[in-house]
């Protein structure tokens, strides 16, 4: 083998996961973009003991033995969707269809200037009912609606003749998409994939693989921001052995694989 | 505010999925005029939600009953 040639590394690139079905890795069609990801990096560790020889007087370690291998992978990801925040809030994404509610009843004792959420977000065509004997429509004057946030604000009640409560509403609503918090009995395995652009070396492809991660929980992320930068999705996996994997010299973690043969 | 009106004279059979009163029922489904405030009717059937049948028809979603207006 010829001698290795001089790489540096200043990394960019694109990183895309894909999720283990329980024990089955990810099928080759199940790879998701995580978009934007402005760090990532991978720590790996080797545990050991040592045992010092007691027949000189001097102690001398004389074993290193190995006693496990692990790592850690780190990412930031400022790419915020429901499939990154499904991976990070251990859950999975439910999409909830366009539809439409009638009848949806307020509590009673609404006064002037009661904040109520409704059951849905992205509300249009909204009415508001009372429950007398034969109900009348409340006048839009009355409340006001941030539709976007299903959100109803009461402004007032008319004066006369005075609704029966409970108020009733009837909407439609958008569809949207949520993202439950720690829904999962357990939490996401992947595969992550990063496809490098090392631009020291020109932009040479640098494609690493890792091939199972159990994704811990987000541990924070600034919903409300002052600094002069994006909010993130502080990333952080533990790597597991694919034992899926067929016993080769590449092992079970994962490879770094570089489109040329003499580096 | 709008003027009083009349309670429901009416049935409603949805033409597609919605929730009344918090019960999910799919399209096909009648929401009996018993069940219907006027203006809620009303609202239903300008929304295209659901279309007016007659007060008789039975309020379930396979119902064969032709008597639609």
């Amino acid at each position: 083998m010829p001698q290795p040639i001089e790489r540096f590394h200043y990394g960019q690139g694109e990183v895309l996961a894909a999720r283990w079905s329980g024990d089955t890795p990810p099928a080759a069609n199940a790879w998701k973009k995580l978009w934007d990801v402005s760090a990532l990096s991978v720590a790996l560790a080797r545990e050991s003991f040592t045992h010092k020889e007691s027949r000189s007087g001097k102690k001398m370690e004389v074993r290193d033995i190995s006693n496990g291998e692990s790592g850690t992978v780190k990412a930031t990801i400022a790419a915020i969707n429901t499939h990154n925040l499904a991976l990070l809030l251990s859950s999975s994404v439910v999409d909830i269809a366009v539809g439409s509610i009638s009848a949806e009843a307020l509590p009673t004792g609404i006064v002037a200037g009661d904040v109520i959420l409704l059951d849905h977000v992205g509300i249009s065509d909204l009415v508001v009912t009372d429950s007398a004997g034969t109900p009348v429509t409340i006048d839009a004057a009355h409340y006001e609606l941030a539709a976007a946030y299903g959100q109803l604000t009461i402004l007032s009640l008319p004066a006369a003749p005075t609704p029966t409560q409970p108020l009733k509403v009837s909407y439609d609503y958008a569809a949207a998409r949520a993202v439950g918090i720690l829904a999962a009995s357990s939490p996401a395995k992947i595969a992550l994939r990063y496809n490098g652009i090392n631009l020291a070396e020109n932009g040479a492809p640098v494609i690493v693989d890792l091939w199972k991660l159990q994704v811990g929980v987000l541990s924070e992320m600034a919903l409300i921001n002052n600094d002069t930068s994006v909010a993130n999705l502080p990333f952080e996996a533990k790597l597991l052995a694919d034992l899926t994997r067929p016993d080769g010299d590449l092992g079970y973690f994962g490879q770094m694989r570089y489109l040329d043969t003499d580096g | 505010m709008s003027a009083r009106k009349t309670t429901a004279s009416f049935a409603v059979r949805l033409l597609k999925p919605h929730t009344h009163a918090g019960q999910r029922l799919e399209a096909g489904a009648v929401i009996p005029a018993e069940a219907l405030d006027l203006p809620i009717a009303e609202w239903l059937v300008k929304r295209g939600i659901g279309k007016k049948v007659s007060a008789a028809t039975a309020p379930v979603a396979e119902s064969k009953n032709t008597a639609e207006e």
